[in-house]
């Protein structure tokens, strides 16, 4: 139990790349316990002999394809029609696109990336304050992971034998209630901009009309994969392959912009981020065996039950303790280092592991916000070409607005488990 | 410390091995896309191309091994830069240094514990296509030797500028 956490502690400090952390504190452990080497690369083969996995670098290639192949773009475009009307026009887009793209695809960097790209040039143009419009779509592009497909909730599920599709439903209504919060708090701080933050276009039903038939192709990949999950045609990660088909057809042969020589390039980079995320969890599936082993989660049960009478205690350390790992650490890892022990806890207090999974998904988005490693605002700030420090200072509002729904559907898990239980994932 | 960016005749194997990966990387996904796909054609119309849940699994593990050179080249792999973004040019090249050997250990033993599945595979079938295990096995050994290159070329090449910032997805 100690080499394990000092070895991951002490490399995880050093700066070694987190996909190598896992396996390294692994291997101190298995060295120190005099257990055969071969385990590492075994227990390693049997955390990649995962079919539900391959959700996630199907659903990482789908939202890459989706900005290569003009999908993204046409979406914008819609959302741009629907509100761009209002005060603070290319804010409120922003957050819609953000929203509508976050159905679609399950990586959140590449939702910011699309949105950031679209947006950011015209909003700087405006002289909005752009150090806010990067952290409000940095934010906004969070949703990704929490509106379904989502690449973590798969991971989650995977790592807990949970149902992805449960944890997808759950995910809908947390995300839904973000969305009206972001565009208040966009709107007020457009409000108190002055004219610079004022609408340049009316309200046009024609060109709500328009743009809503030319997304009609890109909109209809959200039908294709929640209809898909939910009628049961597929499972989720059938319905990850589907969408990278159905991206690569309506990119290349409707809006003809994605040409045959970029999809070898979009699907290296979507490979390269995958191997990423497999290797850290070739590696936890080590880490975490070893943990098992040693009877770390029962000992850490052990002191919750000891420690904390009621699970609305539990429930405040655990949102706590995320949000401290949050700030260094990536989701992945956390998910795969924490979630086991934290939901073996939770069942404990009488909680129902996929509220507590959704809940833990949504604190891991919240990291991605936090400094100083928030990942989706280093993509708007690096777009935005502003310095993250720029950028950190004028995301605090929207991560107050993100930690109050936290709160709010840790609190009120009927938020998260109603449409798990009408669709009968859960009782 | 130029000599691996140079056009020599090492510069230009690395050059091969990083495209032959590279191309290796695409193949795998574009096998995994379309055997997962076949699948579900297969069970709408009645006829079944091979067991994709096996067969996109196994091509899973390639892509990690093999992706996993890639993914350290291009920057995809996060790490923690608490440390390293405080550092001088000199405490900076010792610990890049250091993270290199410690990557190397790990990716060592894999490598080594790879070896040794893909001896043992030679006796396996996987259980449902009935393939021999080696050829999955061997997925390992061949992915880890190329991340070892990777770690050692990447000390080689930010020599100058050991942990500069890479930004990339979460």
């Amino acid at each position: 139990m100690g080499a394990l956490a000092l070895g991951f502690f002490i490399f995880i400090l050093l700066g070694l790349p987190v996909a190598f952390v896992f396996g390294l504190a692994a291997l101190v452990a298995v060295i120190n316990a005099d257990l055969p080497l071969v385990l590492v690369a075994h227990r390693f083969f049997a955390g990649l002999n995962n079919f539900t996995l391959m959700a996630i670098p199907f659903f990482l290639l789908t939202g890459l394809l989706m900005e290569a192949g003009g999908l993204a773009r046409r979406i914008i475009d819609f959302a741009m029609a629907l509100v761009g009307w209002i005060t603070g026009s290319l804010m409120m887009v922003a957050v819609m696109g953000a929203t509508a793209l976050a159905a679609m695809s399950g990586s959140g960097s590449a939702d910011t990336a699309a949105v950031s790209s679209a947006l950011l040039p015209e909003m700087k143009r405006r002289r909005y304050n752009i150090d806010f419009s990067a952290a409000l779509i940095a934010t906004a592009g969070t949703l990704a992971q929490v509106i379904p497909p989502s690449t973590m909730m798969v991971l989650i599920a995977v790592t807990n034998n949970l149902s992805v599709a449960a944890l997808f439903l759950g995910g809908i209504l947390p995300g839904l209630i973000v969305v009206p919060l972001l565009m208040l708090l966009a709107y007020s701080h457009a409000k108190r901009g002055g004219p610079d933050y004022a609408a340049t276009q009316r309200f046009s039903l024609r060109e709500v009309g328009t743009t809503f038939v030319r997304a009609i192709p890109a909109l209809g990949l959200a039908v294709v994969i929640s209809g898909g999950i939910f009628s049961g045609l597929f499972t989720p990660t059938e319905a990850s392959a589907v969408a990278v088909i159905y991206t690569v057809l309506v990119g290349g042969l409707v809006y003809r912009e994605l040409k045959l020589s970029d999809i070898p390039r979009v699907a290296l980079r979507a490979g390269a981020i995958s191997s990423a995320i497999m290797f850290l969890v070739g590696g936890a599936t080590v880490f975490n065996w070893l943990m098992a082993t040693e009877g770390v989660p029962d000992a850490v049960a052990g002191w919750f039950q000891g420690n904390v009478t009621s699970a609305g205690g539990f429930l405040v350390l655990m949102n706590v303790l995320l949000m401290l790992f949050g700030m260094p650490m990536e989701a992945f890892a956390i998910i795969l280092l924490l979630s086991p022990i934290i939901i073996e806890i939770a069942i404990g207090y009488g909680l129902t592991p996929e509220h507590i999974a959704v809940v833990f998904v949504f604190n891991c988005v919240i990291g991605m916000i936090t400094p100083p490693f928030g990942g989706t605002l280093f993509v708007s700030a690096m777009v935005a070409r502003r310095p993250i420090s720029a950028v950190t200072r004028k995301v605090w509002p929207l991560w107050g607005v993100m930690t109050a729904v936290l709160l709010l559907i840790t609190y009120v898990p009927d938020i998260v488990l109603f449409l798990p239980r009408l669709a009968g994932y859960v009782d | 410390m130029g000599a691996v960016t140079t056009n020599g005749p090492l510069a230009r194997a690395i050059s091969f091995v990083r495209r032959a990966t590279d191309i290796a990387v695409v193949v795998i996904f574009t096998f995994m896309v379309l055997s997962v796909a076949s699948e579900i054609v297969g069970r709408h119309f009645g006829f079944t191309i091979a067991n994709a849940v096996e067969s996109a699994t196994f091509a899973q593990i390639w892509l990690t091994s093999v992706g996993a050179a890639v993914a350290l080249r291009t920057g995809s792999m996060f790490a923690l830069d608490t440390l390293t973004r405080h550092l001088a040019l000199g405490p900076a090249r010792l610990l890049s240094v250091v993270i290199a050997a410690l990557s190397i250990v790990l990716v060592g033993v894999l490598l080594y514990g790879g070896v040794l599945l893909t001896q043992s595979g030679f006796h396996q079938t996987s259980p449902v296509m009935q393939i021999q295990m080696w050829m999955i096995f061997i997925a390992l050994p061949i992915g880890m030797a190329l991340l070892l290159l990777e770690i050692v070329l990447r000390v080689f090449e930010r020599w100058q500028s050991p942990f500069d910032l890479n930004l990339d997805d979460e």
